[in-house]
């Protein structure tokens, strides 16, 4: 589903993403860990095609096409949906106003008729219901005054509502109390299925528990540094970045003095 | 062009005008007083503080003349009404061609005891008292030549009257229509409304084009409000796209009384509207509330001062204005507080969005304040789109064009999201979407 290769990034020119290697499959969930600031969010806004973030090398392939060159409306549209490690505030534009026009373009890429009022409100009541998001929420602009927590749950009703091939949750479960981690990742559980992917950027073990990851890398100044199955998760949670950070550094002298 | 030349063409029109109307002695003496004004300061140049980033230059390189006398009875007003009416807002309309009355519905007379809504030349003709006591008394010349040049032409326009502890329940349309021809005209539409103690009014202006060429508008409102009343005044200059619209209003209000003022601009190559509104006694309360759109090479200018008279008042102002291509918007916001308006609750946000990086708006506010014990905030900003959000919406699948639309539209939004009238909010939600097609 998504094959990324030798990829690299700039922000403002300065280089984030240095080579980063990544495969995914249909089915399968992947955590990704690393320390803060190694470049995590900038592999999903890259991936989203964010403008800020200017991929300068290597390959991008989502089914199998090349997506660097895509807006980021036609990657969304393709599939591809990320939920913001820091969703924005949208005054005076309401949830459902957002979330239908969203919805009735992918729609319409998919060569589907746009969903009238009834039957939208009814899709958008059922996952409401599952991520016990309050109603009066989506009369609401979007995120506009939405606790931390409401943020986060906002963006997994998103992914529920647009169901879409490739999943990436960049820390979702930050800022979540232990009550919404359970509901948001039993949210995640419900897309999750054998035609569609998850990425999900996390710096803790616990979301883990809930949604079982098939492979965890850690992403270390700009590269995947090491992969493994999800007792990787629990190793670093024992033993932090040290390990992993000496052995990249040692690999790659020149980078490190970065 | 100094001021004088500019002048001297509207001089010789109002000879021409002179001799056609017939005039009772006290109009006179007010047209006269709108004359005088105007030869001894003449029209504005952008030397002029209050004119200086609003060049109306182009207004002189045409001339403007009176509609002739036959004209506005070959338009066709039948249809005006339906065709030129807010959608859907049930009310009373007063259709104003060319500057004259054309037409009442039928409704108008059947309101309650002492309520008059009528064209102002009737008024005058059937010697309304409370219209000549009230005519040219609120609408000063002060810093405002054009008001004095509307004065000078004084013919017609709307007269509206809502005597005391009347509450009308359904909104008084006045439709303004240029339906020219080959000439270009200019109007003086004259709007009085006369509000008593204890009652209530929406009033909906709307200028709009039916035909003809270039045209000028000069328009002016009074508005005097008495005790415990609530009036709420929408603008709509819906101008074609060529003319030019200088307007201004001015209100006073009595103790305990509201006012509540929206002025959305659209049209015209330059446009310019000035309110002043003068809280006469204690807790009055205004609000006053704008939205202008500019595009191409449009000019929009809006001056608005309020004056804090007396003690508790309250005055809430926000503006906000969307420019695009090469337009320039101007808001000029004065607050005057007098040493007598102890507890003046004051506070004005203009907000201005520009969509090319060849729109311009320029912005001052204006705070005098001789009380001290007065709470008075203002703030503005001008921006762009915020990249963030533009993304957000991409990111689910919304195009670029559609985030902008959206976000647009919100931005708007504010402006109107308070126009309790539900046709009349859904009119301007259609004039923004319509604007952003
Ligand atoms: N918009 C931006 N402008 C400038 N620098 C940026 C921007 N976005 C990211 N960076 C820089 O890129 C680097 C990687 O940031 P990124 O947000 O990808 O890290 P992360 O792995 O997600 O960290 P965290 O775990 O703290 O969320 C950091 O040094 C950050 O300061
Ligand atoms: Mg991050």
């Amino acid at each position: 589903m998504l094959e990324i290769r030798n990829l690299h990034a700039n922000v403002d020119g300065k280089s984030i993403l240095k080579g980063l290697n990544l495969t995914v499959n249909k089915g399968e969930v992947h955590a990704i860990m690393g320390p803060n600031g190694s470049g995590k969010s900038t592999f999903a806004q890259v991936l989203t095609g964010n403008e800020t973030y200017e991929a300068v090398g290597g390959e991008i392939l989502f089914q199998g096409n090349d997506i660097a060159d895509m807006d980021p409306e036609d990657r969304a549209r393709e599939g591809i949906f990320m939920a913001f490690q820091y969703p924005v505030e949208i005054p005076g534009v309401s949830c459902t106003y957002f979330l239908k026009n969203a919805l009735n373009a992918i729609r319409e890429h998919q060569g589907l008729d746009p969903l009238d009022a009834m039957d939208f409100l009814a899709m958008v009541r059922e996952k409401m219901k599952l991520l016990e998001i309050d109603e009066s929420l989506i009369n609401r602009s979007v995120n506009e005054g939405f606790s931390g927590g409401e943020k986060k749950r906002n963006e997994i009703f998103q992914l529920l509502v647009l169901n879409p091939r490739l999943a990436i949750l960049d820390e979702t479960d930050s800022g979540l109390d232990i009550d919404a981690l359970r509901i948001v990742a039993s949210g995640v559980e419900t897309f999750r299925s054998s035609e569609n992917a998850v990425v999900m950027v996390t710096h803790y073990q616990r979301l883990l528990n809930y949604i079982e990851p098939d492979f965890v890398h850690v992403l270390y100044n700009g590269r995947i540094v090491k992969s493994g199955g999800k007792e990787l998760a629990l190793e670093l949670e024992e033993c932090g970045y040290d390990d992993i950070r000496n052995e990249a550094d040692a690999a790659a002298p020149a980078e490190a003095a970065v | 062009m100094t001021n004088h030349d500019r002048t001297t063409r509207f001089l010789d029109e109002y000879e021409r005008f002179k001799a056609v109307q017939p005039t009772p002695d006290w109009l006179h003496t007010i047209h006269e007083s709108g004359m005088s004004h105007l030869r001894s300061v003449g029209l504005p140049t952008s030397k002029d503080e209050q004119w200086r980033f609003t060049d109306i230059a182009s207004l002189f390189e045409t001339s403007f003349r009176l509609p002739d006398a036959g004209m506005d009875d070959a338009a066709p007003t039948g249809d005006m009404i339906e065709t030129f009416g807010i959608p859907n807002l049930e009310g009373h309309v007063l259709l104003l061609v060319n500057g004259k009355l054309a037409r009442r519905s039928d409704s108008c007379d059947n309101v309650p005891e002492g309520v008059e809504i009528r064209g102002l030349a009737e008024s005058v003709a059937a010697g309304a008292r409370v219209a000549g006591d009230n005519l040219s008394r609120y609408a000063r010349f002060n810093g405002n030549p054009f008001v004095a040049l509307n004065t000078a032409f004084i013919a017609d326009g709307a007269y509206i009257r809502i005597p005391d502890g009347v509450a009308l329940d359904r909104p008084i349309q006045i439709l303004h229509v240029i339906a020219g021809g080959a000439c270009n005209i200019v109007s003086y539409p004259r709007t009085l409304i006369v509000v008593g103690d204890g009652s209530e009014v929406t009033v909906v202006e709307r200028y709009v084009t039916a035909a003809g060429s270039q045209y000028f508008t000069n328009a002016v409102g009074e508005l005097t409000i008495g005790h415990r009343s609530r009036v709420n005044l929408y603008k709509l200059q819906q101008e074609r796209s060529d003319a030019f619209h200088i307007g201004s209003l001015s209100a006073h209000v009595g103790a305990d009384s509201y006012f509540n003022s929206h002025v959305a601009s659209a049209g015209a190559a330059l446009s310019r509207h000035d309110i002043h509104v003068t809280l006469d006694d204690e807790r009055a309360e205004c609000r006053l509330n704008g939205l202008y759109l500019g595009r191409d090479r449009q000019v929009v200018d809006n001056h608005t001062r309020i004056d804090h008279t007396m003690p508790n008042c309250n005055s809430y102002e926000l503006y906000k204005g969307i420019l695009d291509d090469r337009s320039r918007g101007v808001f000029n916001g004065k607050i005057h507080v007098h040493p007598d308006a102890q507890k003046t609750d004051a506070k004005q946000t203009n907000r201005a969005l520009l969509l090319s990086d060849d729109a311009r708006v320029n912005t001052k506010p204006e705070l005098e304040i001789y009380a001290d014990d007065v709470k008075c905030t203002h703030g503005a900003t001008i921006g762009q789109l915020d990249d963030a959000a533009v993304f957000y919406l991409r990111s689910r699948g919304i195009s670029r064009e559609g985030a902008h639309a959206i976000l647009t539209q919100a931005f708007a939004g504010e402006a109107i999201a308070n126009v309790t009238v539900e046709p009349l909010r859904k009119h301007m939600e259609s004039v923004v979407s319509e604007w952003l097609a």
